[in-house]
This record gives structure tokens, sequence and C-alpha cells, in this order.
């Protein structure tokens, strides 16, 4: 019965999609997030239209993977909303594909990058459905998409770091999310891996899902994306990338990582060292 | 040749053995798979043992012992999925402290009783030549029921094995998978004890299938050549049970050890021999 309504919704969605420019996708309010004794996000507003490309951006320890996993539901919400489609979070079947930093995966299990992209037909398919011709069909799209074929039958283990993430990507879009959230995508891949993502990037703005990245690079952030989350604990700033990185706001974000020279020029050293990340993250 | 490997079914409870322990073999090491890849092995083993006072219990008041230890066996694993859950204490240290105070009360039981010490081997080693029909009947059902379950529920649990955190932006309901996989665990953890004992039980769900995960790439065929091993070790166990007068439980962990050593040491892929032999030309 539950489950009936939430295709219904889906289907729903995918019709007003285009034609509800104005409603907001993703909508946080008063949101608290983290566990009772451990808030590691306070007090987060935000509201994300449809179709944007936005990047977060924070120190290490800012609550740039929590708040991607209370939007799936993986951390809890301690107080205040996270509604998606207006709706919470529970709700949402698999309208939203999230990809978790590299190190949450266990890589020696015995599945072919294959069996990892079709996992991203699952929500679609039920319990005890198999594989349809259509599904069939999506998987290879996706696997072309993110140039993997050849690597189809390989076990997902045997793969390098950059081609694991694509196979990860693929099974992202299998999913045909309407949200799509990466947690720093590009930690340790190729440049040829990181091209392929953008490109990714650009043809899923195409298709108006909303893309959600977390990422160290700033220039990346400033000049790929449409809109900006700047985080440390707080929200310190959402909006346009020209506006993001003043030197008040990065000075709140980054704290003592930034160096202030005397002509009022600043030099920000942010570095990327996820095993930090983890800790704070649980 | 023919006369030697047929001499064991002349008799009938040879034939019930070997029936039992093949299909046992088989089953433990399907569900084996999944212990193997979630690093479960000691909680298998814990939960082997804590069966055992349902068990000694059923064996004090005469009641049916198989059914005793099912009941025991699934409220223990919800038990273990319980405490696993509180934060107080490590996992680890929690199914520790079960596991040997379950064990201590189990062989207190025991010992309470007269014809102790075979009772009690039975029990600790498994007797896999006493089964009797109705024994076979019972392992039979279970052990069918958990195959269907592991058929019907393929790709939830490989996905909660895999990728937990996808299976909870997929909505899959990843707690009652896990509670699912413990509970057939514990069935079959009961059927094994007929054939293994509560001491071996481990062995059986974890040796065919990491034999099986260093010759394989992908789950269905792990589990399909676990299911392999494990009937064979079983016949091989029981062959050698019967010619060389062994305890058929251990001849039968013995021989899965086998295997998993030649595959240990030659398996294509992931075997140390001929990795040390192929590394260093790759390297060139």
């Amino acid at each position: 019965m539950n489950y009936n309504f939430k295709s219904m919704l889906h289907e729903s969605d995918l019709k007003t999609h285009s034609v509800s420019g104005g409603l907001s996708h993703i909508e946080f309010e008063n949101a608290s997030i983290g566990y009772p004794g451990a808030i590691v996000l306070e007090n987060i507003n935000l509201k994300i239209p449809p179709g944007s490309q936005v990047a977060v951006v924070g120190p290490n320890g800012a609550g740039k993977s929590t708040l991607f996993k209370a939007l799936v539901g993986l951390i809890p919400l301690l107080s205040g909303d996270i509604r998606v489609h207006g709706l919470s979070v529970a709700s949402h079947h698999d309208c939203i594909a999230y990809i978790p930093q590299r190190e949450e995966v266990d890589w020696k299990f015995p599945v072919t990058v294959r069996d990892v992209v079709a996992m991203g037909r699952f929500g679609k398919q039920g319990l005890f459905r198999r594989e349809s011709k259509a599904d069939k069909e999506i998987i290879n799209e996706a696997l072309h998409r993110l140039n993997i074929e050849e690597l189809a039958a390989k076990p997902i283990g045997n793969l390098s770091g950059g081609q694991q993430q694509r196979a990860f990507l693929a099974r992202a879009i299998a999913q045909q999310p309407h949200i799509l959230i990466l947690d720093e995508p590009f930690n340790g891949v190729d440049v040829n891996t990181h091209q392929v993502i953008l490109n990714l990037l650009i043809s899923m703005k195409l298709h108006d899902v909303t893309i959600l990245v977390s990422t160290h690079d700033l220039n990346l952030a400033a000049e790929k994306f449409e809109k900006v989350i700047l985080l440390n604990k707080k929200m310190i700033y959402f909006g346009d990338p020209e506006q993001a990185f003043t030197q008040d706001n990065l000075q709140i974000a980054f704290g003592k990582q930034i160096l202030l020279l005397n002509n009022k020029q600043s030099i920000l050293v942010d570095e990327c060292c996820p095993t930090e990340d983890k800790v704070n993250q649980v | 040749m023919m006369e030697w490997l047929l001499e064991p079914f002349k008799y009938e409870f040879m034939i019930r053995g070997f029936l039992a322990a093949t299909f046992v073999g088989a089953i433990c090491s399907i569900i084996g798979c999944y212990i193997v890849l979630r690093s479960m092995a000691f909680l298998g083993d814990a939960l082997a043992h804590a069966i055992l006072p349902g068990i000694a219990v059923a064996y004090l008041l005469k009641g049916d012992i198989t059914l005793a230890a099912l009941f025991t066996g699934v409220l223990s694993a919800l038990g273990i999925n319980f405490l696993s859950k509180q934060g107080s204490i490590k996992e680890d240290t929690a199914i520790g402290i079960l596991f040997s105070a379950s064990l201590a009360l189990g062989i207190a039981i025991i010992s309470s009783i007269r014809t102790y010490a075979v009772d009690l081997s039975h029990i600790l080693f498994g007797n896999v030549l006493g089964v009797s029909n109705k024994d076979l009947l019972l392992t039979a059902i279970l052990g069918s029921l958990i195959l269907l379950l592991v058929l019907l529920f393929y790709r939830p649990f490989m996905i909660v094995s895999f990728d937990p955190v996808l299976a909870t932006t997929l909505r899959i309901p990843v707690d009652k998978i896990r509670s699912l996989m413990l509970v057939m665990m514990a069935i079959t953890i009961v059927i094994a004890i007929q054939s293994v004992g509560v001491t071996l039980v481990v062995a059986m769900l974890v040796t065919p299938s990491a034999t099986s995960y260093l010759i394989t790439k992908r789950l269905p065929a792990m589990m399909a050549v676990s299911a392999i091993v494990g009937f064979l070790s079983s016949v091989i166990g029981l062959y050698a049970s019967y010619y060389w007068n062994i305890a058929s439980g251990a001849a039968i962990v013995l021989a899965a050890t086998c295997f998993f050593l030649v595959a240990f040491l030659f398996s294509p892929q992931k075997g140390i021999l001929l990795q040390r032999f192929t590394s260093p030309a790759k390297k060139k």
C-alpha cells in the first residue's frame, strides 16, 4: 500500500518536473543533524530548486557528508525538517542516488562491475521481480556513458580507483534519480575520470537532475557549479558562486586554515584528508 | 574400487548419515558465503554455542532436541542482533560474553545428567551416524526452507551485504533483512549440529565458502562452488570415518580444510603460490 503510493508519486513527479520550476526540490528547515549529544550540523536552512547543480564546500569535519547522509536518511534528524518534493525524507523510494566516499565500500565483495550497476535497478524492480529487457538496456546504457563497457565482467575489486568511481556513477545513473548526491567524487581519481564525471554532470543537467557534490576543489566549485553551499557546522553561505568566496565567508568557514596577507588578499589552504572526515561522521 | 565405494551403503545408518551430512554440508556452505563476506564467523560460533543450553534442557526433560535447538537458536539470533545495536559495549565483547556464558550454562546442565560424557560428546562433536528418519525429514524440510529463502531474497541479501548504504537509500528494510539472515544462520546451525557438532559448526559454515571465495569472481558462482565443496567434504569425511574409524564430524571438517589449503595455495587469482611465481614476471 505504502509502496504503491510511492510509485505513484514518482510518476507524477516526472510529469510535473519541468513545469513546476518554482517548487523547491530539496528543503532544509531549521534542520539539526547528528546524534543526541553529538550534533554535527545546526540550524540548516536551504531551498534548492530542481535541476540545480550545487557544490558543497567546507573544511574537514564541517559536516558535508553528514548533510548528504541526512538527506538520504542515513543519519537521524534531531530537530527541524528536511523535505524532498515537499515530503519527508523517509517517504521517498529511490529518487535519490547517493555515492558515498570510496572508503565506505567493501571492495573485496565478489561482484562484477555489471552486478554493481544492476543494483541500481533494484528500487524499480521490487523484491522478487527479475531484470527486465528495459532494465538491461538501462544498465548497458549506463555502462556505456561512463565508458566502462569493457570492464563489465571484471570484479569490482580489480579496478583502479577512478574506474571504481565510474562503476558507482553508472549505478547511480541506472537508478534514474531526480537527485544525485556525490561525496568527494573527484578524490583520488585520474584526469580521465575527472573529465568523465564533469561531462556526466553536464548531461544530467539536461535531464533536470538536481546535483549535490562535495569537493575540496574551490576553483571547480566556483567555475562549474551554479550554486555553492559553504558549510562549517552551520550554513555559512548558500547562493551563487560569485559571492560565495568572499574573505569574510572563507574566514568563517576555514578559520585557521586561511592566511591573511598584508594587502588583504587571503590565501586559503584546504587540505583534504578523508580519514579525519570519517571520524566526524561516525 | 566400486565395492570399496559401495560398502558403507550396506548399512542403513550409513545411508542416512550420507544423506544428512551431504545436504547439511551444502546448505551450510551456501549460508556460509554471507558469513565469510560479512566477516561474521565469530558471530556464527557464538550462535552455535548459544544453542547448547536449549539442547541441554531438552535432554534433561526428554523433549525434542532439534525443536529446542531451533527455539534457542532463533532466540539467540535475535538476542545477538539486539545486543549489537546497544552502544554500551563493543559488539565482539558482547558476543564473547554471550557465547561463553551459554557454553558454560549448557555444560552445567548437561553435567547433571548421568550419561553425561557420551551425550556431551555427541552434542559437541556431532553424531551423524546416529541420525534417525525423523531427524532426516526435519533436516530436509528446514534445509529446503533455507534454500528457498536464499533464492527469493538473493538480491536484497546481496545488496545489504555489499553496500548497506545503497540498501538504505533504496529503502530496503536493512534491519529486518539482517535479522532474517541471522535467523537463517541459526536454523542452519541447528541442522548442522547433528552432523558436525557445536564446536565444528563454524568450520562447515566458513571453510567451504572461504575456499570458494578464493577461486570464484561472482556471488552465485561462489555459492555454487561452496555448496559443491561442502558436499564433497561430507562425502570424503564419511568415507574416512568409515574406513579409518575417525569421528565423522572431525573427518568432514578436515576434508574441507584440505580443499581450502589447495585453493589457498593454487588459486589462479588469489592463491599464494601462483601469485609468487607470476607476479615477478608481471613486473617486467
